[in-house]
């Protein structure tokens, strides 16, 4: 059974009757990572929004099928609670909460769903300092409030952070690789690919090939103009690196 | 509210309609020493000209005092049992020297206090060494444009004077738990209170301002003044949580000298209506104050925060952070005031005041105020109020948290941001535990309300 199944979505912003997407279709099977590759205003960011279950779009026509469920029936949370990971382009900031209060919080919301116990406070702090430690995260950055003051290498570290200590089914990376130099991009690249198992899969999103060079894609789709215009194996990121957007746009516009 | 209100009537029939609650100068007491009469009758002088301020007032017009005329006060006599109660609802702290006030009049003092520092009931010092009193008492707060702290210079009946001699730092923080109660009728009373701590001295004073059960309309008008000598340290950290028929009046003037630092918080989540006015004095180079803060209202609150910082001389530097969250119905004020004398060069003040707005029909009304004679400074201010971040909240909810627990959340992160600049220890936790609490208590309200 497919992990996520997107047939024919088509939304807009909410308050706007322009369509964003128009007539999207993708498969990914467990195990399966998949890159989705476009110029600004193709319609990368409400994808993931829409998928993540963002307030202020408007889903007008087609579906979304997670692990067997009809993902758009349901709330942000209980997304999220079923597997669904969004690390954010823009992570947001929430002084007044620590990171470690934070991500305990966040992982007993998801336990609770599964109906299983909270966590031991000595296992959680063996996690979260295994986990940490392996993303190159200090524990200073773990009792400074929620993403107040980090550097954009250390947000992004931290979004992966929280999707290892969460364990999502499927990762949504909304451009991860935006505002990174290119030795953060490797730090949050091999975090991301300590990730991959055969029972999880993702969705990468970016405007870049070079963040493909590290996190390997095995499908890669062009988005353009709110459709696919193409997909292909991880060679489609090269050729568009090589080509440009250019020559898919056109081909869409043609 | 739904104590039976006994009226008095002969009592009732000394209240003009300007100023009540004040006594006829005939009936202040009679058998004090010179200065101290002169400065109740000053203070009767004042409150009897300006009246009970209205909302025309500069200083009061975000806070209508207007509703108290409607009840039937009489002054608290001095004859409630010390048995009414530490109020359940102060902070717990295991580890401070507690001292106990019912109706302002000290009934419980610590055993044992470290050498160097004395905790006494103002009536008591009155009475037996007026002089150690009289060069602070009136001294300190210029309360001649102040016409409630003028109406306590006019009635102050007793309190608890502090002293900590130089170079002397406390052990433990001190605990000062003012208690109101009215179990027979609305009553009241006139705190005050003195704070002495001398050269290089450090202390840190909690105060949890509460109300015993069953109460009926209190009204506490509170005067406190502080002295800073060189290099002393204070830590002045409130808790005001009196109950719903409550209204808690408190001006605290403090006055510092040279590198000398007052460090203040004030919690406020209780109340029906609370007004917390410092005016803190800056006179000496290198004093440095903090007032930070932060309060939750629910329906029936009103709260007001007033400051005022008076940079008087060179070098010398002043934060103000307060936060506050507004439920629906509730009312909130910061009025805050930054003064920079002509010669205070080199002066560094900053303002900053944010509100949390959780319904429609939540208020706050905010007034900053600079007023800069020197050229060489550097002074910010800020306010913000507003509704819940989304982005924030869907941050929340895209990790798996409820709407209503990230809401939670939320409210409880707004207000924890600027505890969080109270030392970490005890009193600190103790501050978040109350504001856990009274989010939950809120949330359930609020939930169950609308459901």
């Amino acid at each position: 059974m497919a992990l996520l199944d997107i047939k024919d979505l088509h939304a807009t912003v909410e308050d706007d009757t322009k369509a964003i997407l128009k007539g999207i279709s993708l498969t990914i099977k467990p195990g399966e990572v998949h890159a989705v590759m476009g110029p600004n205003g193709a319609g990368k960011s409400t994808l993931s929004n829409v998928i993540a279950g963002r307030p202020g779009y408007t889903v007008t026509g087609g579906s979304i099928t997670y692990d067997g469920q009809d993902l758009l029936a349901m709330e942000a949370d209980e997304r999220a609670r079923a597997g669904v990971f969004l690390a954010f382009q823009y992570p947001v900031e929430i002084p007044g909460v620590a990171t470690a209060t934070f991500l305990k919080t966040a992982l007993n919301a998801r336990r609770k769903a599964n109906g299983e116990p909270e966590i031991e406070a000595l296992d959680f702090m063996k996690m979260m300092k295994a986990n940490a430690k392996r993303l190159g995260v200090p524990d200073d950055m773990l009792k400074r409030p929620v993403n107040v003051g980090f550097s954009g290498g250390e947000k992004k570290r931290a979004e992966v952070l929280q999707m290892a200590m969460l364990e999502p089914r499927l990762c949504v990376l909304d451009e991860t690789d935006s505002g990174l130099d290119i030795d953060a991009l490797k730090v949050v690249a091999d975090g991301v690919n300590a990730l991959r198992t055969p029972e999880r899969g993702m969705l990468v999103i970016t405007h870049y090939q070079r963040l493909l060079n590290y996190i390997v894609p095995d499908v890669v789709h062009v988005l353009a103009g709110g459709r696919i215009v193409k997909s292909g194996d991880r060679t489609l990121a090269e050729e568009l690196e090589a080509k440009g957007y250019g020559a898919f746009t056109e081909a869409t516009a043609a | 509210m739904t104590q039976t209100r006994m009226t008095d009537p002969t009592r009732a029939e000394t209240t003009t309609e300007m100023s009540p609650l004040a006594p006829d100068p005939g009936a202040l007491a009679a058998d004090e020493p010179g200065w101290l009469a002169d400065l109740r009758r000053a203070g009767l002088s004042v409150y009897r000209a300006r009246g009970l301020p209205t909302v025309k007032v500069e200083a009061w017009k975000y806070t209508n005092l207007a509703g108290l005329k409607k009840i039937p006060f009489v002054l608290d006599d001095g004859s409630l049992p010390a048995a009414a109660g530490r109020g359940a609802l102060a902070l717990a702290l295991a580890d401070a020297h507690e001292i106990t006030l019912v109706n302002g009049r000290p009934v419980a003092v610590p055993d044992s206090l470290p050498a160097g520092v004395r905790v006494v009931s103002l009536a008591h010092l009155l009475e037996t060494e007026p002089a150690a009193v009289e060069p602070h008492l009136g001294r300190l707060a210029d309360l001649s444009d102040a016409p409630m702290g003028s109406l306590n210079a006019a009635l102050m009946a007793d309190g608890v004077v502090i002293q900590v001699d130089a170079g002397v730092a406390l052990d433990r923080p001190l605990h000062l738990v003012t208690v109101t109660a009215a179990p027979d009728q609305a009553r009241h009373m006139h705190p005050r209170h003195l704070v002495i701590l001398g050269e290089g001295a450090d202390a840190t004073l909690v105060e949890s301002r509460v109300t015993a059960a069953g109460a009926a309309e209190t009204l506490s008008n509170a005067v406190t003044e502080i002295r800073l000598e060189a290099r002393a340290r204070l830590r002045h950290l409130r808790f005001v949580n009196p109950g719903p028929d409550a209204v808690d009046l408190d001006l605290t003037e403090a006055v510092l000298a040279e590198q000398a630092h007052y460090e203040a918080f004030g919690l406020t989540l209780g109340g029906r209506l609370v007004r917390n006015e410092s005016r803190v004095r800056l006179r000496g180079s290198g004093a440095d104050a903090r007032l930070h803060g932060a309060y939750g209202l629910r329906a029936g609150q009103h709260a007001d925060t007033t400051l005022i910082v008076d940079h008087a001389v060179p070098d010398t530097t002043s934060d103000q952070l307060y936060k506050g969250v507004v439920d629906e119905g509730g009312k909130g004020v910061f009025q805050g005031k930054v003064i920079v004398r002509r010669d205070a060069q080199r002066s560094d003040g900053n303002q900053l005041h944010k509100a949390l707005l959780l319904s429609r029909n939540a208020e706050v009304y905010t007034k900053p105020e600079l007023e800069i004679y020197a050229d060489d400074v550097k002074c910010s201010h800020g306010a913000t109020a507003g509704e819940m971040d989304m982005d924030q909240l869907f941050y929340l909810m895209a990790r798996g948290l409820a709407e209503a627990d990230a809401r939670a959340l939320l409210v409880e992160a707004f207000l924890d941001d600027v505890v969080e600049s109270v030392p970490e220890g005890p009193v600190r936790d103790a501050f978040l535990s109350a504001v856990r609490a009274w989010q939950a208590g809120r949330h359930a309200v609020t939930w169950e309300g609308s459901a």
